[in-house]
């Protein structure tokens, strides 16, 4: 599970913000995380 | 965490014909959970796209908003906050740190958002927290002819508020940090 505050600090805010456009970004892979466990949750 | 996407005074389509498509892009449904609008929106489409972006839409009535029945002033608790909302033109002088924090006061919350300068701005004052999240579509003002499009997003994590300001220039998107703790540093 990708916590998208973890590394906080070290990265450019352009590149890493919850609405960044970035896939490789922390928050990036926590919205692709959390549409996975959407997606278990709804199988389950 | 709880994400809270703060905008207003859009203008659309008395100013400008729509939200910058770099904002737009950025601001899809599925992630953020609450909208806090200051207001001067100005038409009903604009409405029916952020109830498109999230579920729970809170706005406030602009000097422009005719024929709507926005509350002047609202409160929302959204975690350990409590955030007031309002469009700001009745506060004499405009924008005006006393003025805000008179407002601040009177509404006894943690957060006051207030637009109507069409200009961002976000500062500790007394232990609280006072945000403006500017023009959304950098729709002009009275004040200033040139306005950055500008909008907020906050972050609500426990008594920490991390909140990020999306600005354009010219085609770029720059983001910016603050971080505000409750009751202040």
């Amino acid at each position: 599970i990708t916590d998208p505050n973890a590394r906080d600090g070290e990265l450019d805010p352009t590149f890493n913000n919850p609405l960044s456009l970035e896939p490789e970004s922390p928050w990036g892979l926590h919205f692709k995380d959390e549409e996975l466990r959407k997606e278990i949750r709804q199988d389950l | 965490m709880v994400l809270v996407l703060v905008l207003g005074d859009l203008h659309i389509p008395n100013r400008v014909p729509d939200l910058p498509t770099k904002f737009k892009s950025l601001l899809v449904p599925g992630k953020i959970q609450h909208i806090l609008c200051t207001g001067n929106l100005c038409s009903r489409e604009v409405h029916d796209y952020l109830r498109s972006i999230a579920n729970d839409v809170h706005i406030v009535r602009g000097d422009f908003d005719e024929g709507t029945n926005f509350p002047d002033t609202k409160t929302v608790s959204i975690g350990q906050f409590k955030i007031g909302l309002c469009h700001g033109h009745q506060l004499v002088p405009w924008g005006d740190t006393e003025a805000l924090a008179i407002m601040q006061r009177n509404l006894d919350v943690d957060i006051l958002v207030t637009g109507h300068t069409h200009k961002f701005n976000a500062y500790d004052y007394e232990g609280k927290f006072i945000i403006n999240p500017g023009s959304a579509t950098g729709a002009y003002s009275p004040l200033t002819p040139d306005v950055t499009p500008s909008f907020i997003l906050m972050d609500v994590q426990g008594t920490n508020v991390v909140t990020y300001v999306y600005e354009l220039h010219g085609d770029d998107v720059k983001v910016e940090k603050i971080e505000f703790k409750k009751g202040g540093k």
